[in-house]
Order: C-alpha cells, then structure tokens, then sequence
C-alpha cells in the first residue's frame, strides 16, 4: 500500500520532528488509520538512521572537548583583556625595550647637554677670567676700601689740623 | 558455497570447520559497508544546497529555522531542498529496504 500522495511532505515533516502542534495532532490521527503512510513514515525513519550510522558526526572525547572549551575560554579571557592600543603598543616585549632604551638615551643626552648649557657660562668665565659683574664687584670692593681709606685720611687731615692748631696756640 | 561443501567433509575437524554464522556475520559486515560507501556516494551526488540541508538537518539534527539562517534563505526553500534530497535518497535506497 502506498502512502497518501498529499501526506509525503507531512511524512517527511514528522520523521524530521518538524511538524507544528496542529500538524502533528492531525498527522497522529492519520497515522494509525493509513498503513501506506505508517509504512512510508517507518522506512524514511530507518534510512535516515541508516545514513547517520554510516556518516558518524565525529564525536569528541572528553579531554578533547575539555582542551577545546579551555582554549575558547583562555581566547575570551585575552580578548576582554585586551588592553588599549598604546598599552598594548608598549606592553609587546620587542618593543618595551628599545621604547624604554630610546627614552633613556633621550633622557641621558638631553641631560648632559642640558647640564653642559648651565654650566657653559662659567666655565666660559673662568677660562677667560673674571666675569664682568665679577670684574664690578672687585672694583666695588676695592672702592669701598678706598672709602675706609679717604675716611682714614680725613681722620689723619683732623688729627693734622688739630695738632697744628695746638702747636700754634 | 566453498564452506558448505567443506563442513560436509568428514575428514575435517570442528575447529576446521567453517563457521555459518560468523560467514553470515562476514556478509551482511560487507553489505554494510557497501551500503554505507553507496550512501555516501549518493549524498555527493547531491546538489550543493540539497546535501547541506540534508547533513545540517539528518546528522547535525538542527531545526529548519536555523538551517534557513546558516543558509541565509527562507525556511520554504530549506524544507525544499530537504525534501528534495529525502526523496532522492528514499528511492535510491528503495531496494535496500525492500531487501
């Protein structure tokens, strides 16, 4: 007996598991009366396990499948640690150390002639001689001791003056 | 059968003797394999979208709705091309089941 020509999708639909509740209420209401269609629906069940027993899905053992979900797991956890670009710019090995190298270099060189441009003006001076502010501060100096010294001869002038008024009286 | 003739010789031993079960056993392991070989030749034969449906729904057991989506077509086309590779592989095996 042959199955009913406008059930076939509904065989199909149903060794699939794809029927909607309406479907399959009406289909399990068919089934039992209709041999053609029971023996249709059986045949199509017993193939389509015939062809899953002789194309397996590969199965994963469990250590695979554990080593699988691992690796996922590791992947996600890199990928919402991923840091922002110039972290992760600097971060990478190869190019901390010439980053940190360039910087000392920079570092070391500014400094030195840095230090050099500081010290330039006196070094300047003191291979020249005294500086001019020096020079002033020497001559300042020496006009203050002139001072003390024209105070001292004023003093000397009255001790004369006095004396000779006293040798006059 | 060559193992029919020799387990009516007398002259052999129980141990020499052919076992009918365990050639019974060899046959049908040779019929499966020629079956399986068969099936997968014919689901090669297959058009390219009537064998995707077919695998991602008969071996990976997904639903048409998602089989529409990784095929990026509508579930009527999906159910289509099942149908189609079903009823292909139904009448190409059609004898193996009979048998």
């Amino acid at each position: 007996m042959k199955a009913c020509p406008d059930r076939y999708d509904t065989i199909l639909l149903a060794a699939y598991g794809e029927l909607n509740p309406e479907q399959r209420q009406d289909w399990e209401r068919h089934l039992p009366a209709c041999t053609g269609c029971s023996d249709e629906y059986q045949a199509v069940l017993r193939l389509l396990g015939r062809i899953k027993e002789s194309m397996p899905v590969p199965e994963l053992s469990e250590k695979r499948a554990r080593s699988i979900l691992w690796s996922v797991k590791r992947e996600l956890r890199k990928e919402k640690a991923q840091p922002s670009w110039w972290k992760e710019w600097l971060v990478r090995p190869g190019r901390l150390v010439p980053a940190l190298a360039t910087a000392c270099i920079v570092l070391i060189t500014f400094g030195w002639f840095g230090m050099d441009l500081i010290q330039s003006p006196d070094m300047d001076q003191d291979s020249m001689g005294p500086s001019v502010e020096n020079q002033a501060v020497v001559r300042d100096l020496e006009l203050i001791k002139d001072i003390d010294f024209l105070e001292d001869l004023d003093t000397l002038q009255e001790l004369v003056t006095v004396l000779d008024r006293n040798e006059s009286i | 059968m060559p193992w029919q003739h020799d387990s009516t010789d007398k002259g052999l031993s129980p141990e020499e003797r052919p076992d009918p079960e365990a050639h019974e056993r060899s046959l049908k392991a040779i019929s499966e394999k020629q079956l399986s070989r068969d099936i997968r030749k014919s689901l090669k034969s297959l058009p390219e979208k009537q064998r995707l449906a077919f695998q991602l729904k008969a071996l990976h057991g997904m639903s048409i709705q998602e089989i529409a989506r990784i095929m990026g077509t509508a579930e009527g086309t999906v159910k289509s091309h099942l149908f189609r590779a079903t009823h292909f592989l139904r009448e190409k095996f059609k004898d193996w089941e009979e048998a």
